[in-house]
């Protein structure tokens, strides 16, 4: 199990927590103006990166709050932990292929 | 306000009351039903609310504890650190109208303030542990550290019980007494749940007054 560091509560176990998927993707000013295929894109594509990856975490089970992190998806190492509206803190960013 | 006819504590089907023991004995655990108290929940951006703390601390006599995962108060009045801006505020009084007679005090003292008071005296049951077991006991229950050095007087901890119940875990003092905080329609399952425990950890628990 992973042992998240969230921004509020310190390090807590990983079943205290939700998965909420890629960070910082940016909402459509106008989706009215999306074509579907473009909407889509939005909803349900993410870049899934192998490596240093930055993603949106929820302490569902503890102090209900989202936050940012950081984390290598090949080896789970968390870089870096933030809070929302926060900018990104520098790491180094890992890369496989 | 619960119509006081039909206002019945969460466990009360156990039959407790029968089952009360005058001290631990031999039990490396005990549990209490702690009844009624005054719950309200209460959400506010102190850093954007000028003047929010001085109010609550007016109208309750002590500040709201601002450090993650604590508590703080006087006599049986305290808050628990739930979020950056919110908060569960506690009272010692199982008057039927405690909620809301409480949340009519906060509401007056926060007056003039963006935020909410609610009251959830009756959406939680609180659970009482104690004993020189009921560390180790929890530690089977959640995924906590419950050692003495990472889980210290004073601090409030939310987290998951068993398989999937939220729990507001306050420790009062380092004998150790904790309070759990637990949907009402939990109740049972985290007094059995922590009796299961005892058994695995090979104590035995006794039931104690709230
Ligand atoms: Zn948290």
């Amino acid at each position: 199990m992973l042992l998240i560091p969230c921004p509020y509560c310190g390090a807590r176990a990983e079943n205290e927590f939700g998965y909420g998927g890629e960070a910082h993707k940016v909402r459509p000013e106008t989706p009215e103006n999306l074509s579907d295929g473009q909407w889509a894109d939005y909803v349900f594509m993410q870049k899934n990166t192998k490596g240093t990856y930055h993603e949106r975490w929820v302490h569902s089970q503890g102090c209900r709050r989202w936050f940012n992190v950081i984390r290598d998806t090949l080896t789970n190492e968390i870089q870096a932990v933030y809070e929302m509206g926060e900018t990104p803190p520098e790491v180094d960013t890992k890369t496989y292929l | 306000m619960v119509e006081v006819n039909y206002r019945q504590v969460p466990l009360a089907h156990l039959g407790l009351a029968s089952k009360i023991e005058d001290s631990l004995g031999d039990a490396g655990v005990g549990m209490s039903d702690r009844g009624f108290r005054a719950i309200l929940n209460l959400r506010v951006d102190l850093a954007k609310q000028a003047g929010a703390r001085e109010s609550f601390e007016k109208a309750m006599g002590f500040t709201l504890p601002e450090t993650p995962n604590t508590a703080n108060g006087k006599d049986g009045t305290e808050a628990l650190w739930l979020g950056p801006n919110e908060w569960q505020v506690v009272v010692d009084d199982n008057a039927p109208d405690a909620g809301t007679r409480w949340l009519q005090t906060v509401r007056q003292g926060m007056r003039g303030h963006f935020c909410a008071v609610v009251d959830v005296s009756n959406a939680q049951a609180i659970i009482g542990m104690t004993g020189p077991m009921a560390r180790e006991v929890l530690e089977r229950a959640v995924p906590l550290d419950m050692h003495p050095g990472a889980f210290k007087p004073g601090e409030v901890k939310q987290t998951v019980f068993g398989r999937h119940c939220g729990v507001i875990m306050h420790l009062r003092d380092e004998s150790p007494v904790f309070d759990l905080y637990v949907r009402r329609s939990f109740a049972e399952y985290v007094w059995s749940y922590t009796r299961d425990c005892a058994r695995g950890a090979q104590t035995d628990t006794a039931v104690l007054a709230g």
